[in-house]
């Protein structure tokens, strides 16, 4: 249950959209991220699966959105409490596959920070969204991720 | 290791297992994904931290090095894309319950827990839990399929 605490962080970043730099996706960033992973399913690392699949090459893992997502750039909004930061969840929904020679283009911005108080004393959420484009303007992905202060 | 064998939406029925993946994740293999997220000489992997050291994790009360959130991520969403290539992973929604250390089996799958033949997708469960012990992730998936079998 979210708590009526005061929190103390800078409430000028909450609700303030940051566009990041465009990332342009080679399919060396590709490959060096499905391996990292262990991926072995040939729409990853096969451009002749992937065709045959119907796709023009080999796209990327669902979560290699993820290694855009951590290039752009967020202010932050200098959370006090606690001293150990800890990723607590994320939701990703994957709208259209990313491929090789992509610019994907994030938009970012907090959207809720909130407390709850458990057995091992009071948490501090901070969720942020961010929405990730194509060079065509279209939605690729969307995720909303939460980290932890205690 | 991905499913090299088909399989249709019309196989797959309510209460399915996604094939379970035993895991166990070194810091070779952190400090790869490190480079492969922000390219060679990752800050991440140059300074102490709680998931290239021992002394860093313990001063965090941790009892060793931990595998990195979106690392975790990562190797649940192959889980889901593994069973059946051809598969698109549409939605992965993720809570990390607790944090999953470096040297240590864990387990990922999922349990089928709906099926929309309209949508051509299916809802899956997902866990993420060591070979004994409470679940260190829990989360919920939605897999569609393509139109005719592929691959």
């Amino acid at each position: 249950m979210n708590e009526n605490v005061s929190i103390d962080f800078d409430r000028t970043v909450l609700g303030r959209a940051v566009e990041g730099e465009s990332v342009v996706v080679t399919r060396e960033k590709i490959l060096a991220f499905a391996r990292a992973v262990g991926e072995t399913n040939p729409l990853y690392t096969d451009d002749d699966a992937a065709r045959r699949a119907g796709y023009p090459s080999l796209i990327a893992p669902p979560t290699f959105i993820n290694f855009i997502r951590r290039n752009a750039a967020r202010p932050d909004p200098k959370i006090k409490h606690g001293t150990l930061t800890f990723f607590a969840n994320q939701t990703l929904e994957c709208r259209l596959p990313v491929k090789p020679g992509d610019a994907i283009r994030s938009v970012t911005s907090l959207e809720d920070v909130y407390a709850k108080t458990g057995r091992s004393g009071t948490m501090v959420f901070e969720v942020w969204k961010t929405e990730m484009f194509n060079q065509h303007g279209q939605v690729v992905a969307v995720s909303r991720e939460s980290t932890v202060h205690r | 290791m991905a499913s090299t064998r088909t399989i249709r939406l019309e196989d797959v029925e309510i209460g399915d297992t996604i094939t379970p993946q035993v895991r166990c994740i070194s810091l070779d293999e952190v400090t790869v994904f490190w480079e492969a997220i922000h390219g060679p000489g990752s800050p991440m992997m140059e300074r102490p931290s709680r998931f290239n050291s021992v002394e860093q994790a313990k001063k965090e009360g941790l009892p060793g090095p931990v595998i990195p959130g979106p690392m975790i991520i990562a190797i649940i969403a192959k889980a889901m894309t593994d069973w059946a290539p051809g598969v698109q992973l549409k939605l992965l929604d993720v809570i990390l319950r607790q944090v999953v250390h470096q040297g240590a089996d864990f387990k990922v799958y999922g349990i089928v827990t709906d099926k929309n033949e309209g949508e051509q997708q299916v809802e899956v469960d997902i866990y993420l839990e060591p070979t004994e012990g409470q679940p260190y992730v829990r989360g919920r998936a939605v897999l569609g399929f393509p139109s005719k079998a592929v691959l």
